[in-house]
C-alpha cells in the first residue's frame, strides 16, 4: 500500500512523516528511532521498518524549501532530490511561509506578518492574508518589513523572531499565534493535497535563497 | 540483476563528481562539474556558492554517469560517497544524495574519506601501486605524507602546519595576478624565469611536517619591495622553493621506511616540475614512482569508487555522517 513523505529541515533539525491516505502513521519526532545519528536517510528508513513499509512503496514527496538553516534545507533538499529520482516519484514542494500559513489558519483569521532569521542580522519577512502568502521579502529586519508592512489595526505574527516582529509594529494590536517552526505534519497535509490535486508536482527542487527572485518580484 | 560496479561520488570542495568503478579500479564513466567559473571571480572556492552549484547538478552528473557505463541504478553493488574532509555545506549535498538513491534503490552507502581515495587514484585504470608505499598528498586542501601498508592501514608521517601547497599556489598566482587556479599558471611561468630569489624553505630540515606559510608571506613582502621584479624569477624561485621541500621530505621517508614505491596524488600532482622532480628522486633511491594520469590526480569520483571497494572488502561501513574534517588515519 502506497506511503507519502514529507521532510522538513529548516529549523536545524531533521524531521520525517510518514503519511497514509493523508494520516501520519510515523512522526520521527514522536516515534521511537534509536539511531547513532539521526541522519534523513536513517530516520526514514527506521519510520519505513516501523510502519512495515519499502521504499518502493513511496508514492512522493513533499518539502519544506525553505528559507530556513541553509545547511538543513539543502541537506533535505539533495535527499529529496536523490530520493524522488532513485523512485522515479514526484515531489511536492512548499515553502516556509506556504506551511505557516496552513498552520496559522487554524489559529487566526487576522493576517499574519512572519519572518525567518538570516545571516548579517538579515531576515526573509511575509505578509499571510486570508491564509495565503501575499508577499515575502528578504534584507536586513526593519527593511524586510517595512517593504511588507501596511497600516493594520491589529495583525498576528509567527515564526522563531516574532518578538522582533512585535517589536516594530509599534501602533498595531499584534497577537502572538505561537507558531515557532513549519509543522512537518501540516507539510505532509498540503503534499498529500497536492498529490491528489496534481497541482505543483516537479521532479527536482531547489532551496530558496537570498537570491531566489520570489523576494524581489 | 546486480553488476560488479560501485558508484562514487565526489562533491567535498569545488567539484560536483560522479564515476562508476570496478573492482580492478576500471573506469565505466567519469563526470565531473567543474565550478572554476563561479569561483574564479573570488581567487578562491567560495563555500556557500560551492554548496548551491553541488545541490543543483548533483543528480543530473550522477544520472549521467549511470548512462554512460550503461548501469541501472538499482544494479549497482554499492555508492561510494565522499564524507570528509572537505566543505561542509558541500558534503552534506553529496552524503545526503547518497542516502536518498541508497534508498530507493535498495543499495548500501558507504562514507568514504576523500583522503584515502586520493590514495587510491593511482591504481585506477591500471594498477601501478606497490606496497608498502610512501605517499605524498599534495592539493589545494592537504599536504601530507603517509606510509601506506595495505590498502587499509595507513600510518600519517607528517602534514602541513598551515597552508597545503595547493593555498599557497593559489596565494602567489594572487599576488602574481595569475587568477585562479592558480597552480598550472605558477608552474607555466615559472618555466619562463630563473629561480634567483633565494625565498626559505620552511622546516625543511625537520622531520615530515610541512608549512607553506612563511614561504608564501616572504613572496609577497619581496614583491612589495621589489615591483619591478620579472614576475617569471619570481614563480621560478617559488616553486623552486616548494619543490625542495617536497622532494627533500619525499626523500627523508624513503630512507625512513622500506618503501617498493613513491606515490605522488593531489592536483599539485599534476604539476610538470614536482613530476620531473620525483621521476629523478625515484631513479636514484630505486624506487618505483607511482604517478596517476593528470585526469586522475585532482578530485574525481571514480578515486572514491575504488576506495570504496576497499571498504567493502574491508567489511568497513563508516557512520554516514558529513565531517568537516577527517584525518587520512581514519576511515
Ligand atoms: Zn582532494
Amino acid at each position: 500500500m502506497s506511503c507519502f513523505v514529507a521532510v522538513e529541515s529548516s529549523s536545524n533539525e531533521y524531521r520525517v512523516v510518514i503519511g497514509r491516505g493523508g494520516e501520519a502513521i510515523f512522526d520521527s519526532a514522536i516515534d521511537d528511532c534509536v539511531l547513532p545519528f539521526r541522519t534523513l536517510g536513517a530516520l526514514l528508513e527506521c519510520g519505513l521498518e516501523l510502519v512495515g513499509a519499502h521504499a518502493s512503496e513511496i508514492a512522493g514527496v513533499t518539502i519544506n524549501i525553505g528559507p530556513g538553516s541553509l545547511t538543513f534545507v539543502r541537506a533535505g533538499i539533495s535527499f529529496v532530490n536523490a530520493l524522488a529520482f532513485s523512485l522515479k516519484v514526484n515531489i511536492y514542494p512548499f515553502n516556509w511561509f506556504e506551511i505557516i500559513a496552513a498552520q496559522a489558519r487554524d489559529t487566526t483569521e487576522l493576517p499574519v506578518i512572519c519572518a525567518v532569521p538570516a545571516s548579517n542580522d538579515n531576515a526573509y519577512v511575509g505578509l499571510i492574508s486570508d491564509g495565503r502568502v501575499e508577499i515575502m521579502r528578504f534584507g536586513p529586519l526593519h527593511e524586510a518589513f517595512a517593504m511588507i508592512n501596511s497600516e493594520f489595526r491589529e495583525v498576528a505574527v509567527a515564526g522563531r523572531i516574532r518578538h522582533k516582529l512585535a517589536a516594530l509594529l509599534e501602533e498595531t494590536r499584534v497577537i502572538d499565534t505561537g507558531i515557532e517552526n513549519p509543522d512537518a505534519r501540516v507539510l505532509l497535509r498540503l503534499g498529500h493535497q497536492a498529490l491528489i490535486s496534481g497541482e505543483r508536482s516537479t521532479g527536482q527542487v531547489e532551496a530558496l535563497n537570498d537570491q531566489s527572485n520570489v523576494f524581489y518580484e | 540483476m546486480s553488476k560488479d560496479v560501485i558508484l562514487g561520488i565526489e562533491s567535498s570542495c569545488d567539484d560536483t563528481a560522479a564515476a562508476v568503478v570496478d573492482r580492478d579500479g576500471n573506469v565505466l564513466s567519469s563526470i565531473i562539474a567543474s565550478q572554476t567559473h563561479i569561483h574564479s571571480r573570488w581567487g578562491g572556492v567560495y563555500p556557500e556558492f560551492a554548496s548551491r552549484a553541488h545541490a543543483l547538478t548533483v543528480v543530473p552528473t550522477i544520472e549521467r554517469a549511470l548512462e554512460e557505463a550503461n548501469v541501472k541504478g538499482p544494479d549497482l553493488k554499492a555508492i561510494g560517497v565522499t564524507r570528509g574532509p572537505g566543505l561542509i555545506g558541500s558534503l552534506i549535498v553529496g552524503v545526503n544524495t547518497a542516502a536518498g538513491l541508497g534508498l530507493g534503490w535498495n543499495v548500501p552507502v558507504i562514507g568514504i574519506n576523500h583522503l584515502r581515495g586520493h590514495l587510491r587514484s593511482a591504481d585506477l585504470v591500471e594498477r601501478r601501486v606497490e606496497l608498502p608505499a610512501i605517499v605524498l598528498l599534495v592539493s589545494g586542501g592537504h599536504t601530507f605524507l603517509a606510509r601506506m601498508e595495505s590498502l587499509t592501514a595507513i600510518q600519517l608521517l607528517g602534514s602541513t602546519r598551515d597552508d597545503s601547497v595547493g593555498e599557497a599556489y593559489d596565494k602567489v598566482a594572487r599576488l602574481l595576478g595569475l587568477g585562479f587556479p592558480g597552480g598550472p599558471a605558477v608552474d607555466k611561468l615559472a618555466k619562463t624565469g630563473t629561480p634567483s630569489i633565494p625565498f626559505p624553505r620552511p622546516m625543511l630540515n625537520e622531520g615530515f611536517e610541512f608549512s607553506f606559510s612563511g614561504l608564501k608571506s616572504a613572496v609577497g613582502r619581496f614583491l612589495d619591495k621589489n615591483p619591478d621584479v620579472d614576475h617569471a624569477d619570481v614563480a621560478a624561485s617559488f616553486v623552486s622553493a616548494c619543490m625542495e621541500i617536497m622532494i627533500t621530505k619525499c626523500k627523508r621517508a624513503l630512507e625512513a621506511y622500506p618503501a617498493e614505491c613513491l606515490v605522488v596524488v593531489g592536483g599539485v600532482a599534476a604539476s610538470p616540475q614536482l613530476r620531473e622532480g620525483t621521476t629523478e628522486l625515484c631513479e636514484r633511491m630505486g624506487v618505483k614512482l607511482c604517478l596517476p594520469p593528470l585526469k586522475w590526480s585532482t578530485d574525481n569520483a571514480a578515486m572514491i569508487g575504488l576506495a570504496a571497494w576497499d571498504y567493502l572488502n574491508a567489511g568497513v561501513m563508516p557512520a554516514l555522517s558529513a565531517t568537516a574534517s577527517l584525518p587520512i588515519t581514519e576511515f
